[in-house]
């Protein structure tokens, strides 16, 4: 909307009004807008209504997923798909404000780490079976391959703020894109290796 | 380092400024506040390049490359070939749909 477009071809004058309904009939008593009406917020109750949208774009992609890994790895290497995925869908807009720095992508990375923490040390420390170096390299492979498929369901989220910018966005996605493809690839290139040499299942 | 967003496209010429205040009012960030005798570029660096500055501003002082910071579309653009999205209509594409005629950013899709 250009203001002074809208004049010079209707004659009407525009008003920029408040961003927020509640603050309407504040508003509409003098037709003023305060700076603060016009300031747009990212508080949690607007990060919250914005899971069920970002639950949607994931579902059918986390059920195929979910269930492709279980056949093929078994029921942990599933619960670490959908966890990684549910990391970044519903865990990420709810604490975007507190995760360290400003670039999604790097929180993204450290929300998938902390998510695939438990999977590495259940690998590490847990009774799973197998020889060490085998649950090493499991261990490897969650650390591998899940932060970066929360990185990248977080780097999505840059278009759900009301404050990213197009340049910065860009940046991002020139920056870190090849971490996460170099990272869950190697994760993904590890797995096949695991089963060729075990089979398929156990994990 | 690990911040992306310290720089953008945003461009002031308090030169042209005719001091109309409209930028300041249109900024959703506080990028801009009202001057004396020019708006006065106060947070060049929260800009979220949405272009509504440059859109209310009569003399062109304010430039910007508009656009979209979704991620999603930037993608979905760079896979499909298609032009990026922007804000704003009559500019040909809508963040989420690009065969929309008036841009609305995001109610079907993620924007």
């Amino acid at each position: 909307m250009s203001s002074h477009e809208v004049r010079r071809r209707s004659g009407f004058r525009v008003e920029y009004g408040p961003v927020r309904v509640i603050d309407l009939p504040e508003y509409l008593k003098n037709h003023r807008a305060t700076p603060e009406m016009r300031r747009v917020r990212f508080s949690l109750p607007d990060r919250l209504v914005l899971i069920p949208v970002e639950l949607i774009h994931v579902l059918l992609p986390m059920a195929i997923a979910g269930a492709l890994v279980f056949f093929v790895l078994g029921i942990l290497a599933s619960a670490g798909t959908v966890a990684a995925i549910l990391a970044g869908a519903v865990l990420f807009p709810i604490m975007l404000p507190w995760l360290p720095t400003p670039d999604f992508s790097v929180k993204g990375f450290i929300l998938g780490g902390l998510v695939a923490l438990p999977f590495i040390l259940r690998m590490l420390l847990g009774g799973a079976d197998g020889v060490w170096w085998s649950r090493a390299l499991w261990a490897l492979i969650f650390g591998l391959a899940m932060p970066p498929v929360t990185a990248y369901l977080a780097l999505n989220f840059t278009g759900s703020t009301p404050f990213t910018s197009r340049s910065g966005v860009r940046r991002e996605m020139f920056a870190y894109i090849p971490v996460m493809v170099l990272a869950f690839g190697t994760g993904i290139v590890l797995t096949i290796v695991v089963i060729l040499v075990y089979g398929m299942g156990g994990v | 380092m690990l911040n992306s967003y310290t720089s953008n496209t945003l461009q002031y010429d308090p030169g042209l400024c005719n001091n109309c205040g409209m930028c300041s009012i249109v900024c959703p960030h506080g990028v801009f506040a009202a001057g004396e005798r020019v708006a006065q570029l106060e947070e060049g660096q929260v800009c979220m390049e949405c272009g509504a500055c440059q859109r209310n501003c009569p003399t062109s002082a304010i430039k910007v490359d508009s656009g979209v910071g979704c991620a999603a579309a930037m993608i979905r653009a760079a896979l499909t070939g298609k032009k990026e999205a922007t804000c704003g209509p009559a500019i040909g594409s809508s963040c989420c749909s690009e065969d929309r005629e008036t841009a609305s950013c995001c109610d079907t899709e993620r924007g």
